[in-house]
């Protein structure tokens, strides 16, 4: 079923459109839940918040990309719940990945105010849009989607150490840029 | 800070949701890509499997080239007919049909296309001695005359050499007139008046060569004209550019203290051999076409002859060929006037040898060549050879047509022009076997069965209709070949031989449809040249019984056969067969040659030796240093003058 139809389905208020998206979206959903919070249970339960959190926002929302909308409400569940429930335990890939964020993190002084969103989006935006592919589809899968690296480089047809390398220069690139924009967080 | 540190990591992380739906979307790791990428690799891998098995199979299968060159931009020229033949002769096709066949061979076999004719050609070595070497010692250079006027204005000429033909002069390494004895070693022409004991030489002049020489690689020979007035040099040299050449030098002896180079005439090719008759010189030079020649420069497949204003090529009119070549080499004769070198005809026939008779007024060329027929399952393979006629005289050469005999020919005394006719005597050698192949090494195996078999044949031709009159074939023991030939007018003797006995036969030719034939019978040792020696002796120079035995015998014709009157044998020595190294004077009886004896060590020394009807005496035995086929000997008034090309000596006799 294609996405328009799916959303009329919520629109419509029609449960099916729970079923469809799980049928549709479920298995998309479960990796990126799965890929933060290292925890079959804890991914099941994300992945039903979602369902809760896209018949609750649909209406009024209507996305374009019912599969990324569903994924990143996805995303941002499963990281509250990160944060939430694994603040003295943490998971090592995780850690891993945020350990590796704060590179992006300028030198700044903590008593700035914190950027505002839409500044931010875009400037991320901007980064990503002019990375070459490869690099973008490495860059968004390590760090929107947590996949480990060892996936990264076997899809990609790459050697870890090559995806390692493109990260580490991605990464400086981004900081760069983010000071350059006058992004602080 | 650590707290609000991991804040800002994970509020930055929960930013990264911010992305754009598009690059999301675009990166989902949910997505089939592996598989694309996998399907790459594989159509990668295939294509380049495709191209290294296609480019393998190329280079294993593509054939090679087995055609000649396209020649067809000659077609305006009038060689252009001669070029299509050499072109197919000469190029040189590969030996396999691909490279799998060159490589991976022992794992098949090849059968290689017979040709109905094949080459076989002898080349015989033309005379000739040492390059130019410097005076033997005791010799003086300038006019220390001892015998007063050193002008030969007053002279006679001598003949020296036992030429085969009377009147038809051969070159030499020595020339005498009465006066003085001219010898050349080398390029160096040295004089010596005749004085006995007291000669020296008198003075020496080097020929200059074309300053292109790099080398003179056989050594020269020479003629005197009859007025003693000039000596003409033949020599053979290599040019820088590495062509052979021919040399034609012309020398002013009238005042043999001041011996002058005249004038130089060259052309491209070997020096093979040359006769001198009437004031006419005849050149016989042979060339060679090299593989796949450039036919736009004609010097690498035409003879050429330069008289000083540059070389020009034979004209295609003066080319004789046959339809089929079996070599790309000429045989090249010229005849020049003895004292001006101005050529008055040329011809050169290509496919022929070296092997050359002159008679009085025609040069004939032999061609050997193989054919073979098939009897049932037996290929019969023999030799034969073709006999071209060119005639001579005042006005050129003029082409006469050819002939062919069975088997081979020993060398220009095996020819001999008498009375309208033309005698051959020639070695047949008809084999017969069976061909096999087997897989052996892969290769195709030839093995022989049926026998061999080699004899003796003479042919007598008609010159009139170049057809055979008659032969007597297969004269010989069977297995014989022929050592030695010697015609004198209606007489000729033939000495054949298997390893080291021979047989001598003497026909009676007077007679040709009654040919009779006697013979010695098989006695030691073969001669390798027969000589008449006057008085119905017949003389033969060759082996004892055995390979490092010199014998000399004297024969003579017998009601019954042909018997052996005395012989004298040279152990442990080696001579020359080069039949104008011997000293032949059957006026005074004396045969000489030089030999090279082992007695610890190699010495040279020169023989000579009187027959007295019963017995050959050794009147001479001395040392004479140098290469024994250039050793030559003149016998003038109670003194034998010896030469070599590293010695002189004069031995009184009693």
């Amino acid at each position: 079923m294609d996405d328009q139809r799916i959303v009329a389905l919520y629109w419509d208020r029609d449960e099916a459109a729970i079923a469809e998206s799980d049928k549709k979206y479920g298995k998309y959903c479960r990796y990126i839940a799965d890929a933060i919070l290292h925890s079959d249970p804890d991914t099941e339960e994300c992945v039903n918040d979602t369902w809760l959190g896209a018949w609750q926002s649909m209406p009024p929302h209507r996305p374009q990309r019912l599969g990324v909308y569903l994924g990143k409400i996805t995303r941002n569940l499963a990281i509250g719940r990160y944060a939430r429930d694994h603040a003295q335990k943490r998971s090592a890939p995780t850690a891993l990945v945020l350990d590796e964020v704060e590179e992006f993190l300028p030198a700044a002084d903590e008593s700035l105010p914190l950027s505002e969103e839409l500044a931010l989006k875009e400037a991320i935006n901007r980064f990503v849009g002019a990375l070459p592919r490869q690099s973008r589809v490495i860059f968004v899968r390590r760090y929107f989607y947590l996949s480990p690296i060892k996936e990264i480089a076997e899809s990609l047809g790459l050697s870890e150490s090559n995806v390692k390398v493109i990260l580490l220069r991605t990464r400086s690139k981004f900081r760069a840029h983010l000071e350059k924009e006058g992004i602080v967080i | 800070m650590k707290d609000k540190k991991d804040e800002k990591k994970q509020r930055l992380l929960e930013a990264m949701s911010l992305l754009d739906d598009r690059y999301v979307e675009e990166a989902d790791p949910t997505r089939a890509r592996p598989k694309k990428k996998l399907w790459r690799r594989l159509s990668i891998l295939a294509a380049c499997l495709c191209l290294i098995v296609t480019s393998a199979s190329l280079w294993l299968f593509l054939p090679y080239n087995h055609q000649p060159p396209d020649v067809s931009e000659y077609a305006d020229s009038e060689y252009y007919p001669l070029i299509q033949k050499l072109n197919a002769v000469t190029y040189i096709r590969p030996t396999y049909k691909n490279n799998f066949e060159r490589y991976f061979g022992r794992w098949g076999y090849t059968l290689y296309p017979k040709d109905d004719a094949y080459l076989n050609f002898g080349a015989s070595s033309p005379a000739g001695g040492e390059p130019g070497a410097a005076l033997p010692e005791g010799a003086t250079d300038g006019a220390d005359s001892l015998t007063g006027s050193t002008s030969e204005m007053e002279s006679q000429y001598q003949e020296t050499t036992d030429n085969q033909v009377e009147g038809v002069i051969e070159a030499d390494l020595i020339k005498r007139s009465d006066r003085h004895i001219y010898y050349l070693r080398g390029n160096t022409l040295s004089v010596y008046p005749i004085a006995g004991a007291e000669t020296r030489a008198l003075s020496s002049l080097t020929v200059s060569l074309p300053d292109e020489m790099r080398y003179a690689y056989r050594a020269s020979e020479m003629y005197l004209s009859t007025d003693c007035r000039t000596v003409t040099v033949i020599a053979s040299y290599t040019a820088r550019a590495g062509q052979t050449k021919v040399a034609l030098i012309s020398l002013d002896v009238s005042d043999p203290a001041a011996m002058v180079q005249k004038q130089t005439v060259t052309l491209t090719g070997s020096y093979q051999s040359s006769r001198l008759t009437d004031g006419t010189l005849l050149l016989i030079s042979g060339f060679s076409v090299g593989q796949n020649p450039d036919f736009s420069d004609e010097s690498q497949f035409l003879p050429q002859i330069d008289r000083g204003e540059g070389a020009e090529s034979i004209p295609m009119k003066d080319i004789v060929s046959p339809e089929t070549l079996s070599t790309t080499y000429y045989t090249v004769v010229s005849s020049f006037d003895e004292d001006t070198l101005a050529l008055s005809g040329c011809t050169a026939l290509l496919s022929y040898s070296n092997t050359v008779y002159v008679s009085h007024d025609a040069v004939y060329v032999t061609r050997a060549a193989g054919l073979r027929h098939k009897e049932g399952d037996l290929t019969v393979s023999e030799s034969v050879t073709e006999i071209a006629r060119l005639a001579y005289d005042g006005d050129g050469l003029r082409y006469r047509g050819s002939v062919t005999v069975a088997g081979y020919v020993k060398d220009q005394y095996s020819l001999d022009e008498y009375e309208g006719y033309l005698r051959v005597v020639t070695t047949t050698d008809e084999q017969k076997y069976r061909e096999s192949v087997s897989f052996g090494y892969g290769a195709a195996e030839i093995w022989m069965d049926g026998g061999s078999g080699s004899n003796a044949s003479l042919y007598v031709i008609d010159l009139e209709t170049l057809t055979v009159r008659t032969a007597v074939e297969a004269f010989a023991p069977a297995g014989e070949t022929v050592q030695s030939v010697r015609f004198d007018g209606t007489a000729a003797y033939v000495c054949t031989s298997i390893q080291l006995s021979d047989p001598v036969f003497f026909f009676d030719l007077s007679d040709l449809d009654h040919i009779t034939v006697k013979d010695t019978g098989t006695i030691e040792g073969f001669s390798t040249s027969l000589v008449n020696f006057g008085d119905g002796y017949l003389l033969g120079i060759g082996r004892g019984d055995g390979w490092d035995t010199v014998k000399l015998e004297i024969y003579e014709e017998t009601e019954t056969g042909v018997a052996s009157v005395c012989d004298e044998t040279i152990s442990r020595s080696y001579y020359s067969q080069d039949y104008k190294s011997y000293l032949i004077d059957r006026e005074n009886r004396l045969v000489g040659l030089g030999v090279s004896s082992y007695d610890g060590s190699y010495r040279s020394r020169y023989l000579l030796f009187f027959f007295d009807g019963l017995t050959l005496h050794r009147m001479v035995d001395c040392t004479l240093r140098g290469d024994i086929s250039t050793m030559r000997a003149v016998y003038i008034d109670g003194y034998l003058y010896l030469f070599s090309n590293e010695d002189f000596a004069v031995q009184k006799l009693s």
